[in-house]
């Protein structure tokens, strides 16, 4: 498989426009010749080239970059924009390109497509054909070409085509992944054709997809420079007294279940990506239990975990995290002294804190109420009202918790969570309900960065990679260990 | 900090924790293990006479998270100047649809070659927490992407850097760390 990383070029800059707006772009810090240089450490081949000064005024302005391109590097390259003459196909093929993308021309004159094709060979020229509705659209032409893919492409391979670019529009910039079955279909009925996907194409396993239906070549541009390969979270929470997991579990084959660095253990294992320690002990040594717990836990494992139940002051947080805690979650004090909140921020920093909150919905209406004290105590704050504060304060992220939900296993409140991550630009992690495999997945597509679940896992009705495997299936990013 | 002592005792790696300029000067190897702000962290340096113990260290260095940005030239955060060791300034995360700080793990893909890679397989995933990032430089081993690619993985000379926490990365974060020792 060759992937094909862009580049974009304007005055010799490498940028990206939005939504194909000239006045509105990002230039990036990197020359095109150290971006393409990049692109080649990175271990790629080829390189995708768009001229968008040739594309806007039909005459490039950048044939001194990618000579460089061309000469500073081992990359192949292809070079696509505005490109409407044997003049110019022969311009940049003697600076040294291996390939250039043909748009227009290919329904306005397709004699000269033929001629390139005689003069140049079919393996220089590459058509561009970008499908939107089932309808062929040409770069650079406005209008509907009026052609199915079907005719479009037996009048290309009548003039001698032997390479074709097909973009899905529908699926281009939407990091949705590419439309595979589109090339599926593409592929098996015109098999002669060498197909180069564009479109929706990320790092993640869609190269692998289009490599499973036969095609070879695909071009990644905005996944590279607008996307995200963070994996959504999945997370085990242990209830904890007295030093001790509070549940029995149906881990047998664990010599003491009871043991909290024995379960950490055995959840790392498992591929689980954080875990939460609750501490439900109300007795007045439990800040120096917690933190035997805690040291135990950090030399034992080497993933981040978060410490919660009782955190009273800055000197509670302070021997947490010093014991080896990564984050500390804060639950009642964050509604009866939001200030602390700020102060714990500015001390210790956003990543180490986070808010769990308890809601409960305020019956017959699409809102909700916190309540502290181990849900014993409705404080009446709107619950939205409460994330935008505590976001205001700068903390790390948001556990959200549901009354109503809290160990029915039926779900988590997913009105709830689209209604918190609306508000949102700090990571949400979901809590309470998870029974089902799909509730693991209804949590993250209404808008949660991870899943926490506490029974589900402590009595062994799912393992956490039954989770993952799961939630990879439906295409959610996750990091999967071996 | 003490998660990485917690992952160099599980490696048996002995090591001394300091912030005294000569024993830094004499180490055999020095982790920078930084927390919090760069601009916190650089007033420290500053204080504690270690910025130019650090820059002319020979012996191999790697700073995680706070300890690779340091090495870069400028900090948006706190708007503060850093050892130089590295060209550019970081910048907080420019998106309005991903959520900041980046919490979780993300996928490092190499962009060249490196000791720190040894058993450890291209696009890899480790635990990052940040705010801030390093633009690409000439010097970015390894790129991550969110909403942008970044430098995750750095390396100049005896000067290496990584983004994520390797402490906090499992097994493969281990390995890095192995790597680094045994640089």
């Amino acid at each position: 498989m060759s992937v094909l990383p862009a580049i974009d070029l304007m005055n010799g800059q490498c940028v990206r426009l939005q939504q194909g707006r000239y006045d509105r772009q990002t230039i990036y810090g990197q020359t095109p010749i150290q971006m393409a240089q990049l692109f080649e450490r990175m271990g790629y081949d080829w390189l995708h080239v768009i001229d968008l000064d040739g594309a806007r005024a039909g005459e490039s302005q950048n044939l001194k970059t990618i000579e460089a391109m061309v000469k500073q590097t081992a990359l192949r390259v292809q070079v696509g924009g505005g490109i409407r003459s044997l003049e110019t196909i022969e311009q940049f093929l003697e600076l040294g390109v291996d390939r250039v993308l043909i748009g227009s021309m290919a329904v306005c004159a397709p004699e000269l497509l033929k001629e390139a094709i005689e003069r140049f060979g079919p393996e220089r020229i590459v058509v561009c054909m970008d499908v939107k509705e089932g309808k062929v659209r040409i770069s650079g032409w406005e209008e509907d070409s009026g052609l199915s893919p079907n005719v479009f492409i037996e009048n290309m391979l009548a003039l001698g085509v032997t390479t074709i670019l097909c973009t899905d529009i529908s699926r281009d910039g939407m990091m949705l992944g590419p439309n595979v079955s589109l090339y599926q279909d593409l592929k098996i009925k015109f098999p002669t054709i060498e197909w180069i996907a564009a479109g929706g194409v990320g790092l993640n396993g869609d190269v692998e997809a289009l490599e499973s239906v036969g095609i070879t070549q695909a071009v990644v541009g905005k996944a590279f420079y607008e996307g995200s390969l963070l994996s959504k979270r999945v997370i085990a929470c242990l209830d904890i007294k007295d030093g001790r997991t509070v549940k029995g579990t149906n881990f047998v084959e664990l010599k003491d279940a009871g043991d909290p660095v024995e379960l950490a253990k055995r959840y790392e294992q498992e591929g689980v990506d954080e875990l939460v320690f609750l501490d439900i002990t109300a007795t007045s040594d439990r800040r120096e239990l917690m933190t035997d717990l805690v040291s135990r836990v950090a030399e034992a494992i080497s993933i981040p975990f978060t410490v919660g139940g009782g955190i009273r002051s800055i000197d509670d947080i302070k021997s947490a995290l010093l014991a080896g805690a990564d984050k500390v979650s804060i639950e009642s004090l964050a509604v009866i002294d939001p200030d602390f909140i700020s102060e714990a921020v500015n001390f210790f920093g956003s990543q180490a804190i986070v808010i769990s909150v308890s809601p409960k919905r305020v019956e017959g209406a699409d809102r909700w109420e916190v309540y502290i004290k181990g849900g014993r105590e409705n404080t009446g704050i709107d619950l939205i009202d409460f994330l935008k504060d505590m976001q205001a304060r700068e903390v790390g992220e948001i556990l959200l918790n549901s009354i109503d939900e809290d160990g029915k296993g039926e779900g988590y409140d997913v009105e709830m969570l689209r209604a918190a991550s609306e508000v949102l630009t700090i990571p949400l992690i979901a809590s309470s309900g998870a029974g089902e495999l799909e509730h693991f997945y209804d949590g993250l597509q209404a808008g949660a960065d991870a899943v926490l679940a506490a029974s589900v896992f402590h009595y062994g009705k799912f393992s956490v990679g039954m989770v993952k495997h799961y939630l990879q299936d439906r295409n959610i990013s996750i990091r999967i260990t071996q | 900090m003490r998660s990485v002592q917690n992952a160099l005792d599980r490696l048996n790696v002995d090591y001394e924790v300091t912030n005294d300029p000569e024993v830094v000067a004499n180490a055999s190897k020095v982790i920078f293990p930084g927390q919090g702000a760069a601009g916190q962290a650089m007033q420290a340096i500053e204080s504690l006479g270690l910025a130019d113990v650090i820059k002319s260290l020979t012996v191999p260095y790697l700073g995680i998270c706070i300890g690779m940005q340091i090495l870069f030239e400028k900090s948006e955060e706190g708007m503060v100047e850093c050892l130089g060791v590295l060209p550019g300034t970081l910048k907080r995360f420019n998106s309005k649809d991903l959520k900041i700080p980046q919490m979780g793990w993300n996928k490092v893909k190499f962009s060249g070659k490196s000791v720190l890679f040894k058993n450890i397989e291209d696009m890899a995933s480790f635990y990052f927490v940040h705010s801030y990032v390093a633009d690409l430089c000439d010097s970015t081993v390894g790129v991550t992407l969110y909403g942008q690619p970044f430098t995750s993985i750095v390396q100049k000379d005896n000067f290496y850097g990584s983004q994520f926490h390797p402490e906090k990365s499992g097994d493969v974060g281990s390995q890095l760390l192995l790597n680094f020792i045994e640089s």
